[in-house]
């Protein structure tokens, strides 16, 4: 079993490097209820999350630039609409050169140039990262709000198709007769840890995450997001299930091979206590988007699948004890 | 005694982990017994590699170290000092991110462009500094300055998501979740770099009492310069594109030792092989257990150690003008 994890500081580094390389969206700290008092006419985003955000709610022509990786099919779900759109690199004079009405940034990428757009007298609207169906819901509502009347039905729409989809997926989970441990391997080596919107979906999913026994229950001071922790740790904390994240057609990583080392591989012969193994698409679970649920739609099947067997599942929870 | 150290540091390795402590099971590391239980999978495919590849890389970093530094009269050579370290990762880095590799990592493509980019830098290194002493340490300092920034620039250019991590390891070193693959890989680079170097002893004796008398000995400084580098590009680069750069080893381990062998290059090499298959290991197990689930690098605890022997050295190297090694 995982042993109570009193150091945090070298998991903060490492949390803090997770943050840095993805930053997907979220509402923010500032008040949601204002509204842009005009309809921005030309608005540039500098995050990978508020490009799909903007390209997916904003008026055609409105968009007066997305950063570069909205363009990957690996790590966006726009990418044939972001193929349409000028392309801007995320830097302050770039960006400025545009003369955008309103940038969209994330909270913890390029905060240097954001903040110097702001110093040079352009709007800068910031988006945190979403880590639950309401953070995702309150995203569209803000973006809506701040790109204009139009871009504000569309984001009704999609709150209104996310709210059921959630709906949904809850009762189904509810319905499960137990949930099973799972640890979730990211493709960069770390793993799913409580508050991230992996965690959210793995939950929603059917699953209970084997990092949330890491943390003090009785509600000390929780840490969200991923982190790396020895595979062999994890291993022997016999999860009943391990999620492993791909991502096809990724650039050669080291930081890759965790998820395909073959220690992985053989304990899927260990028999009545082999953990099953099941690959998760990773680009979905970038950006906190509605299209994150299809995540926890495609796990719902394998946590039902997986729990059916009652003789089997009891079993294991008697070797576990 | 010193021999029956890095075994019993081995052992150590094998049993303890973040996940507590595991009986070595002879008949499940021999291969004769598939493992059938998490602790048995744990114990061979995680604990066996990682210790496996740890000794390795510290007998080669440990008698590289040593060679060089009889190889050129100098306290501060070893593979990081002399940038062989970071031209091999340069090399392995250069082989996985442009090269056909369709998966990052083991393979002979990044050991070979590793050990070719040791070799290359180890090369320009010792033709840059001709002058010996210092300005060969200064010539391994600004190749390796170079070889790190094309690092950084390369995994910069790749499309890789992750590049600040990898960097990391690149540049740091690491031999957490290698494969048992991985040791298979590094051992013949090994084993041949420390038949090498082992070969070198009487040459280094002879060059101890300066270049005239290892001449008028019969030794061929020429030939043995091309052995000692050879077998430094072979060992450095393939535990680099294995491991990543791991620095100090080479520096601290032949001072450790110095004094126990009489300050004699030739019994040095061999004893600073059996002493970094110690200190590695034992900084690697340090690493895994302090860090709770969540390891500090090896590179990291060998700099820990490593930097303040490293400026000790500087230290009374510049009050006493010129000391034996």
């Amino acid at each position: 079993m995982f042993r109570p994890s009193p150091s945090p500081f070298s998991r903060a580094v490492v949390i803090m490097a997770g943050l840095f390389m993805a930053t997907p969206v979220m509402a923010a700290r500032a008040d949601p209820a204002a509204p842009a008092p005009v309809r921005p006419g030309r608005v540039v985003s500098i995050n990978l999350c508020t490009d799909q955000l903007l390209l997916r709610l904003a008026d055609p022509g409105q968009v007066a630039g997305i950063g570069p990786l909205a363009r990957d099919p690996k790590l966006s779900v726009e990418s044939a609409n972001a193929a349409l759109v000028p392309q801007v690199s995320a830097s302050a004079e770039t960006v400025h050169a545009l003369k955008p009405d309103l940038v969209l940034a994330g909270r913890f990428g390029a905060t240097a140039a954001a903040a110097a757009l702001e110093r040079l007298g352009v709007r800068v609207e910031r988006f945190r990262p979403a880590d639950s169906v309401a953070t995702i819901r309150a995203g569209l509502i803000r973006a809506g709000q701040l790109l204009g009347p139009q871009a504000e039905r569309r984001a009704a729409d999609e709150i209104a198709r996310l709210d059921a989809h959630a709906a949904r997926l809850e009762a189904l989970a509810a319905a499960l007769p137990h949930r099973l441990r799972a640890l979730m391997l990211r493709a960069d080596g770390s793993m799913v840890g409580p508050g991230g919107l992996a965690h959210a979906m793995l939950t929603l999913g059917g699953f209970s995450n084997i990092m949330a026994e890491r943390f003090n229950p009785d509600g000390r001071a929780r840490r969200g997001g991923d982190w790396r922790v020895e595979l062999e740790a994890a291993i022997r904390a016999a999860p009943d299930v391990i999620l492993v994240e791909t991502m096809p057609g990724a650039a050669p990583a080291l930081v890759h091979r965790l998820p395909r080392h073959p220690a992985l591989a053989r304990l899927t012969a260990l028999g009545g206590t082999a953990p099953d193994i099941i690959e998760v698409p990773g680009n979905l679970l970038v950006c906190g988007l509605p299209d994150a649920l299809d995540i926890a739609e495609r796990l719902l099947p394998v946590a039902a699948r997986l729990a059916a067997p009652p003789p089997a599942a009891a079993t294991r929870e008697e070797a576990k004890s | 005694m010193l021999i029956l150290l890095p075994l019993l540091v081995g052992w150590l390795s094998l049993g303890y982990g973040p996940s507590g402590w595991i009986m070595p099971d002879a008949s499940v590391l021999l291969g004769l017994r598939a493992p059938d239980t998490a602790s048995g999978i744990v114990m061979l495919e995680l604990r066996l590699p990682r210790t496996l590849i740890a000794m390795m890389i510290g007998a080669v970093l440990g008698a590289c170290g040593a060679a060089l530094q009889g190889l050129t009269r100098n306290p501060l050579a070893e593979p990081g000092t002399l940038g062989a370290s970071s031209t091999a990762a340069l090399g392995a880095v250069a082989a996985i991110y442009f090269g056909h590799a369709g998966s990052a990592g083991a393979g002979p493509a990044p050991a070979a462009a590793g050990l070719l980019g040791a070799g290359l830098g180890l090369g320009l290194v010792l033709a840059l500094g001709r002058g010996g002493g210092l300005s060969l340490i200064l010539a391994g300092v600004g190749v390796g300055a170079l070889a790190t920034a094309f690092i950084s620039l390369a995994l910069t250019f790749a499309p890789s998501p992750y590049a600040t991590l990898e960097m990391i390891d690149w540049l740091i070193g690491s031999v957490a979740d290698r494969t048992l693959a991985d040791a298979a890989l590094l051992g013949p680079f090994a084993a041949l770099s420390l038949v090498l170097l082992i070969g070198c002893g009487t040459g280094l004796d002879a060059l101890g009492l300066g270049e005239r008398t290892a001449r008028s000995m019969g030794v061929k400084l020429g030939r043995l310069r091309l052995q000692v580098v050879a077998a430094t590009a072979i060992g450095v680069g393939a535990a680099t594109a294995i491991a990543g750069g791991i620095g100090f080893v080479g520096l601290i381990v032949p001072h450790a030792l110095r004094p126990f062998v009489g300050h004699r290059p030739g019994r040095l090499v061999p004893a600073s092989m059996l002493g970094g298959a110690t200190l590695l290991p034992l900084a690697d197990l340090a690493g895994r257990l302090i860090g709770d689930g969540t390891e500090i690098r090896v590179g990291v605890a060998t700099a820990l150690i490593g930097a303040p022997v490293f400026l000790h050295i500087l230290l009374t190297r510049a009050r006493a003008e010129r000391g034996t090694w």
